[in-house]
C-alpha cells in the first residue's frame, strides 16, 4: 500500500497516496483545523477529490512523502475508536502507530476547509 | 525405659491437626494517577510497560488519550482521572501503563507510579460513600491503607472498560 504522510499539530497521520490529487503550498497566516486538530505551522494542503466529484483541500502541516507500506504492517483500530468512521485503521511504524484516515470520509463527516 | 523427647512430643501432639482460620482476602493491583491511589483486582492486569508513542484519535472522549502498539497489537489508552471526572493524567518519561483486561477487551490505563500487589482483607474493605461523584458507581470499595494510610479507591476495572468502550462508541 501507498501511503501519503503527513502531520497535523506535531502527529503524524496517513492517507492513502491514490485519493491525494496533489500538494499545494498556502498562504503564510492562514490557519484552521478540519477534524485533526489545529495547525502549527499549516503552510501545505493536500489536495482531493471528495465523493461527489468536487475537490476539497485539509490544511497540513508537514508532508512526508509517500511510503510503500507492507499489509502486515497495518492494524484495525479497537473496535468502537473510530465513531467518525474517518479514521480507518493504523500503520505500525516500528513502535509509533500512524492514524490512517479517509480524506473524503473526513470531509463528509465532519467538514473540509 | 524413659521415653525420648521425640516420644514424649508426640504424645503431646493433638490428635487431629487445627485448621488455621483464614482471613478472606483479596489481591489488588495498587498504582498512584495524581493525587489519588487506586486499586484494580490483580486478575484483571495483564502486565506494566512503559509509555511508548501515543497517537491521539480525533473526535473520541478526553479520556481516551490515544492508542498505542504493544506486541503488534494496537491498543486504546485511557485516563482514569478524566474519566471519573477527577482531573487530567500527565503523561510524561516516568508515566507507567497497565494493560486492563475483561473478557477479550485490553485497554492501556495510565499511571504516575507503580505501588504494587496488596492483599486486603475483605472486612477492611469499606463501602463506597452513597450520595458521591458519578465516579461512584465505577468504584467497588475504599480501603485506608495507602501509603500515609491514605484512602485507596478500588475500580471496578470490568465495568469501566465496558463503559469505555460504549461511551467511545456512542458518541
Amino acid at each position: 500500500m501507498e501511503i501519503l504522510l503527513f502531520e497535523v499539530g506535531g502527529s503524524r497521520y496517513g492517507a492513502d497516496a491514490a485519493q491525494v490529487l496533489r500538494v499545494d503550498q498556502l498562504p503564510s497566516g492562514i490557519r484552521s483545523s478540519a477534524g485533526l486538530g489545529p495547525t502549527r505551522a499549516g503552510d501545505r494542503a493536500l489536495v482531493f477529490q471528495t465523493s461527489n466529484g468536487a475537490t476539497n483541500e485539509l490544511q497540513v502541516d508537514l508532508v512526508h512523502g509517500v511510503r510503500t507500506i507492507p499489509v502486515a504492517q497495518l492494524r484495525q483500530l479497537p473496535p468502537g475508536l473510530s465513531p467518525q468512521g474517518f479514521a480507518i485503521g493504523v500503520w505500525l511504524d516500528g513502535n509509533a502507530p500512524v492514524l490512517l484516515v479517509d480524506l473524503p470520509q473526513m470531509v463528509k463527516q465532519i467538514g473540509g476547509q | 525405659m524413659d521415653s525420648t523427647p521425640l516420644q514424649r512430643a508426640i504424645q503431646s501432639a493433638p490428635d487431629r491437626g487445627v485448621v488455621a482460620k483464614t482471613i478472606p482476602e483479596h489481591e489488588y493491583f495498587c498504582f498512584r494517577l495524581g493525587d489519588l491511589q487506586f486499586g484494580v483486582p490483580s486478575e484483571h492486569v495483564l502486565e506494566v510497560l512503559r509509555a511508548g508513542p501515543l497517537t491521539p484519535l480525533p473526535k473520541t472522549p478526553s479520556f481516551i488519550l490515544g492508542v498505542c502498539a504493544h506486541r503488534g497489537d494496537v491498543l486504546p489508552v485511557l485516563d482514569v482521572l478524566r474519566f471519573l471526572g477527577k482531573g487530567e493524567a500527565r503523561v510524561g518519561a516516568r508515566t507507567r501503563l497497565f494493560l486492563g483486561i475483561t473478557g477479550s477487551y485490553v485497554a492501556g490505563m495510565v499511571t504516575d507510579a507503580v505501588i504494587g500487589l496488596r492483599r486486603f482483607p475483605l472486612a477492611q474493605i469499606l463501602p463506597v460513600p452513597l450520595g458521591g461523584s458519578n465516579a461512584s458507581e465505577y468504584l467497588s470499595g475504599v480501603v485506608n491503607a495507602g501509603t500515609r494510610g491514605e484512602a485507596i479507591l478500588l475500580l471496578n476495572l470490568s465495568k469501566m472498560l465496558h463503559a469505555t468502550r460504549r461511551r467511545a462508541v456512542n458518541r
